[in-house]
């Protein structure tokens, strides 16, 4: 099994919300689903994923300040992935494979 | 004269260029802050910058300069430190000015300095939105969420998972798979970041106008408990026109607060360096958008008064006698604005009564009224040229003023 640590830091604002999606297609071998959602700073470590395996991982949500992102863990580079956004909405989504 | 005029305005543009180049060094301060507020709410209170030289084409010319406490300690902070968040909204709320006055023989005449206190500012959007509010882009979240996973879904099982199983593919499978899925992250990462749906991969666009992704939608428990299967189509339709939906309904919210009420209190001192005096002046301003369709440009109303206790410089002595009072109201109108309902171009209508309440001269009426209108004008940047026109009906005159003002990062 392999382990992610996902991170995120609003800062500059009281309206915040993001909700994370970790995810692999039910149409494929080994589906997974992970969902959950946040109103400020957040780190979630997510340990049962499949070697070798690639998930997508999505953070759909709003600030009225920054949002700056963090995925790191087993998984191929580029690692760690970071990201930030500044008053707005955002929907960016990455596709991660984790190592063998 | 006229290389006075040119020179304050190139030095103007210099400086808000120059900030424009710099400003993505300066971490912490966000240049979009209240973008949706307009150039005449800025001007009443900057949250960052504010430079200006009034009555270009007067003998008297005066430069001004604001800033926020927030803005100062932005330029001092060490490099990766950022302010708690109450800490950064208190300093955003107060801002100290200075300006310099000059005659025609740039002389320096007058000093002046003081501070600007928000006494109620609703535009502030870093402050806790109503819950209906929040709720909105919780929702909208939750949707978008849902339908991304829903088009990966789509493409995995339409695409990926049919062709890449095939045995030409042997031994490449993942890579290819993975690349596919890597292509559609991008084209919505970019069509999101641009707020543009309109070139998105035509395998999303297929998912996004398919039955099956429809249907998905409207039976997802966690969609259906939001919204009707009327605004679940409506919403995907959105996106399917290229349209960022999110973003709309993050936009007309911003939009929301900046048409609230702000209201400022302006304490200032002032030295007249020719009667070596110093004088006083108290100022209020208060403003507040008008209208709830968020997709029509703003008006926006104002209340100003202004009462200045200063020197009666007919006196040959010290003196605190010239007490000008001035009380305006007036609308402001947006006639220009970008897709992101940033202010381009605005005119403003006022009313304006003057009383003198200090020493009137014989044959001067103490009170007079002036019909007033000004035109600004976003000539670069984060420059504006307003022009002002004053028109005394009494007396049937005009007067014209001109000058260029700089709100800088905000």
């Amino acid at each position: 099994m392999k382990k992610i640590t996902i991170e995120g830091k609003f800062t500059g604002s009281d309206n915040n919300f993001v909700i994370i999606d970790v995810f692999r297609s039910n149409a494929e071998p080994f589906p997974y689903d992970f969902r959950k959602s946040y109103l400020g700073n957040f780190k979630e470590v997510i340990k049962n994923l499949q070697d070798d395996l690639s998930y997508n991982i999505d953070f759909t949500g709003f600030t009225t300040g920054k949002f700056e992102l963090k995925i790191s863990g087993d998984f191929i580079p580029p690692n760690p992935i970071t990201d930030s956004f500044e008053k707005d909405s955002f929907s960016p989504g990455y596709l991660i494979n984790t190592i063998k | 004269m006229k290389k006075y005029i040119i020179c304050s305005i190139l030095v103007s543009v210099i400086f808000s260029a120059s900030y424009g180049q710099s400003e993505k060094d300066l971490k912490g301060i966000s240049t979009e802050a209240n973008k949706q507020k307009t150039a005449n709410s800025k001007d009443i209170f900057t949250s960052l910058y504010r430079a200006g030289i009034n009555n270009l084409l007067g003998d008297d010319h005066t430069f001004s300069f604001s800033s926020s406490f927030f803005g100062i300690d932005s330029i001092f902070r060490k490099k990766g430190t950022t302010l708690e968040y109450e800490k950064e909204r208190k300093m955003r709320q107060k801002s100290f000015n200075i300006g310099i006055t000059g005659d025609s023989n740039n002389s320096i005449t007058k000093l002046s300095g003081g501070f600007t206190f928000t006494l109620i500012n609703k535009k502030d959007i870093t402050k806790k939105f109503e819950d209906g509010d929040t709720k909105k882009l919780q929702n909208i979240s939750l949707f978008v969420s849902e339908i991304k996973k829903k088009i990966i879904d789509y493409v995995v099982e339409n695409y990926i998972e049919k062709i890449y199983n095939q045995d030409e593919y042997k031994g490449q499978a993942k890579r290819l798979k993975d690349s596919v899925k890597t292509v559609i992250n991008n084209s919505w990462n970019n069509a999101a970041k641009k707020h543009d749906f309109s070139n998105l991969h035509p395998y999303i666009k297929e998912a996004l106008g398919s039955v099956d992704l429809e249907s998905e939608m409207t039976n997802s428990i966690s969609v259906s408990s939001i919204y009707s299967q009327t605004e679940i189509m409506d919403i995907t339709k959105s996106y399917v026109q290229g349209k960022d939906f999110m973003h709309k309904v993050y936009v007309d919210i911003a939009e929301k607060y900046a048409r609230k009420l702000l209201w400022t209190f302006t304490p200032d001192f002032i030295y007249d360096r020719v009667n070596k005096q110093a004088g006083f002046s108290f100022a209020s301003d208060l403003t507040f958008g008008l209208g709830k369709n968020y997709d029509k440009k703003p008006w926006e109303f104002e209340i100003k008064t202004t009462f200045k206790i200063e020197n009666d410089t007919s006196v040959n002595k010290t003196n605190y006698r010239n007490n000008p009072f001035s009380f305006s109201v007036g609308i402001n109108k947006v006639l220009l604005e970008n897709e992101d309902k940033e202010s381009k171009m605005e005119f403003k209508f006022l009313t304006q009564y003057d009383y003198q309440f200090g020493n009137v001269p014989v044959g001067i009426d103490a009170g007079i009224f002036t019909l007033n209108s000004t035109l600004r004008i976003n000539v670069y940047r984060s420059l504006w040229l307003p022009l002002t026109l004053k028109y005394d009906p009494v007396n049937n005159n005009f007067l014209g003023i001109f000058a260029v003002t700089a709100n800088l990062g905000n």
